[in-house]
């Protein structure tokens, strides 16, 4: 699905959001944090300040913060940065033809549902959401509990 | 989608698929049909190997062969050999070792249904059915003189 790079990105743009807030985060916070290797993260990071989502800060009281809002980047954002968008038009196999309605492969009809819903997810899905904290299902206490033998 | 090592993966079993069923085919024909470079298709066809994908014979008549016929090879058993991501308790995030209902990451929700297509069209599909895939580039056409 995605690369193991996309992955780390996705990664790393969380913690920033988590711990980020107002401040900035360190690299070697973000490394231990979101379980990336430090030296592979800052070249991930570098393309993210390229690509203007973090912004970079030097110095003693450095690090790394958010420049988007977290609703606002899409995992579309990351995984164009990182991954080819070649599956998006490409065949099955990545044979190197663009698979189209009138001249398709024999895989292109059910591929294509599994493409369709995966950019959709991509589309839909944002760091904050992915950021938030994992809602916990209210404790259901049993009816029986609490009554007195009569 | 699919990584890179799926997608030859699949590749080298059309191959294999394409050719007559006691027929051993020569890795290094595998990787030039299929477009693979050689030591990483070595790689690949020793884990399709060991999960009983292929059969390897060595020797000055060997190569590889399909164990099984192509239409009893289902896409899941080759891409799940390579593609964590569509086991049926992985996490989409990578950040823990099993991700379920009860117990789910914060993508979790999300991405059950884009896994549970993916899974049912890989389950449903056996590799018999994408042999029409070329995976062969097509070579330009040579240009005819006037």
């Amino acid at each position: 699905m995605l690369s193991a790079t996309a992955e780390h990105a996705v990664r790393a743009l969380i913690q920033l959001a988590v711990l980020g807030g107002n401040g900035s985060v360190t690299g070697k916070q973000l490394s231990c944090t979101a379980g990336i290797p430090p030296n592979y993260l800052s070249k991930i990071l570098c393309l993210l300040g390229h690509a203007g989502m973090i912004h970079a800060t030097r110095g003693s009281h450095g690090g790394y913060q958010l420049v988007w809002d977290a609703a606002h980047i899409r995992l579309t954002d990351v995984v164009n940065l990182f991954d080819h968008a070649r599956w998006r038009k490409g065949c099955f196999l990545d044979c190197g033809r663009d698979c189209k309605e009138a001249d398709q492969c024999a895989a292109h009809s059910g591929w294509q549902e599994c493409r369709d819903v995966f950019e959709r997810f991509l589309d839909r899905t944002t760091i904050a959401a992915l950021a938030a904290p994992i809602p916990v299902p209210p404790l259901v206490t049993p009816q029986w509990k609490g009554r007195r033998a009569s | 989608m699919l990584s890179t090592t799926a997608q030859y993966a699949l590749r080298a079993l059309l191959v294999l698929a394409s050719e007559p069923a006691e027929r051993l085919v020569l890795g290094k024909d595998m990787a030039r049909l299929a477009q693979i470079p050689g030591n990483y298709l070595s790689k690949i066809m020793i884990t399709m190997a060991a999960a009983g994908l292929v059969e390897a014979t060595r020797g000055s008549n060997g190569g590889y062969r399909l164990s099984r016929p192509a239409d009893q090879i289902h896409l899941i058993e080759v891409v799940g050999l390579f593609d964590r991501q569509v086991a049926p308790k992985s996490c989409f995030l990578g950040v823990r070792t099993e991700c379920s209902d009860c117990d789910p990451c914060t993508a979790h929700m999300a991405w059950k249904s884009v896994k549970a297509e993916l899974v049912h069209f890989l389950e449903g599909t056996t590799l018999d059915k994408i042999s029409g895939v070329p995976f062969k580039r097509a070579r330009p056409a040579k240009r005819k003189t006037v």
